[in-house]
């Protein structure tokens, strides 16, 4: 994989797939996600770019996620708990920070 | 925040930039210019927040807040090269469950044998064989079923599919049938068949081309199993039409294979596989495999 498709990897990318993992529905993960049928679509093909796979294809009862999308579901969960974390232990510091500095 | 500002890229110059605390030894390593690097340093500040570096007299130092991310950061960026890392392409490294399902006409006794070549050369994965009970694609449709292979013909619009091969029906029964000495379609018809499915009325592709002869023949028993056939023909009166490839692994004594009267239509075996699987790695090689292995 090429950094230029990695760098395209942003934080709504990643929240997109993970709606899509939850719910293999485009227009109820639109939804929830607040953006619209268009901006989905065009999400949808990023994230089939970046990582080779169709990772959603129609069959008999609507969409469903290829071997390689569920392969994503743990990564995808680990990444997003890391993530977190990262942004609180900002806030933390700086909550920290800032009792410090009105203490003295 | 704005998503934007959390990339695979940004964040790795963070990481490079918290580690050096240096503009220009962080474009270096990064191999960008410290122009670049200064940028993404500006958008990374807003989003989290932080100044992330400030200066001192001895240079940039990190604040608590850079010093309590940079720990994470790491994390993120590992769990962040886990999820891009391209699927495993060598199959001594795939994981993972392949369901194949075969109907007795295609050839069972054929993708028996490839499976310990196949489970050599991919020892992580389960390979799960299974009889199709009729010549019936629905499983592949609905997920029971990852390959297929199969004499049916499916036109449905989410199934690939690669043709294996081509050969003439044939006559399986023991040595000595009466059959065997005068194979006339009115013979043919007239003698006890056993079938390889589950249909229930035991019909199978030749039915169709027997009544385009205006003949039927009778079912008399019906199995999946392809190695408990021979038995079966050895000791019975009953005859198995099948495909020239799938009755030649049973066609030694006491059996024997005999051409068919008139014309049939020769038999295509078809490998069948949902859109689904069509980019999944461990399928890919799979199908490449089978295909390999089945038209020798």
């Amino acid at each position: 994989m090429s950094e230029e498709t990695l760098s395209g990897l942003g934080l709504d990318l990643l929240r997109t797939l993970q709606a899509l993992l939850d719910e293999p529905h485009v227009s109820s993960a639109a939804a929830k996600l607040g953006i619209t049928q268009p901006t989905m679509s065009q999400r949808l093909k990023r994230l089939r770019e970046i990582f080779r796979d169709p990772l959603l294809v129609s069959g008999r009862n609507g969409l469903h996620l290829t071997p390689r999308a569920l392969a994503l579901r743990h990564p995808l969960r680990n990444f997003f708990t890391a993530f977190e974390a990262m942004l609180r232990s900002t806030s933390q510091a700086a909550s920290v920070e800032r009792k410090t500095n009105q203490s003295y | 925040m704005t998503p934007h500002d959390f990339t695979p890229a940004s964040l790795r110059t963070l990481r490079v930039l918290l580690e050096e605390r240096n503009l220009t030894r962080a474009a270096n390593r990064l191999r960008v210019t410290p122009s670049a690097v200064s940028r993404i340093l500006g958008r990374l500040r807003m989003a989290f927040d932080d100044p992330l570096l400030v200066r001192t007299p001895s240079g940039l130092a990190l604040t608590d807040g850079a010093r309590a991310i940079q720990p994470h950061l790491a994390t993120v960026l590992d769990e962040l090269e886990r999820l891009i890392q391209p699927a495993a392409t060598d199959p001594l490294r795939f994981l993972g469950t392949a369901k194949v399902g075969i109907s007795g006409y295609a050839g069972g006794l054929e993708i028996e044998r490839a499976l310990p070549v196949l489970m050599k050369e991919a020892p992580g994965v389960s390979f799960r064989l299974r009889h199709l009970p009729a010549e019936n694609l629905e499983e592949i449709e609905t997920g029971g079923l990852d390959l297929a292979i199969s004499l049916a013909k499916s036109s449905s619009p989410n199934l690939y599919r690669a043709s294996i091969k081509t050969d003439r029906w044939v006559c399986m029964m023991r040595s000595g049938h009466p059959l065997a000495k005068s194979m006339t379609i009115e013979g043919y018809a007239a003698a006890q068949h056993l079938a390889l499915t589950h249909a229930e009325d035991g019909r199978g592709p030749i039915d169709e081309v027997l009544d385009g002869f205006g003949a039927r023949r009778e079912i008399a028993a019906s199995t999946l199993g392809s190695s408990s056939v021979a038995t079966i023909l050895a000791q019975s009166d009953l005859v198995l039409t099948l495909p020239r490839w799938a009755a030649e692994p049973l066609a030694r004594a006491p059996l024997i294979m005999a051409d068919l009267p008139g014309f049939f239509p020769p038999a295509e075996s078809t490998l069948y596989w949902h859109a689904r699987v069509n980019h999944a790695p461990l399928l890919i090689w799979l199908r490449r495999r089978l295909l390999e292995l089945m038209r020798d």
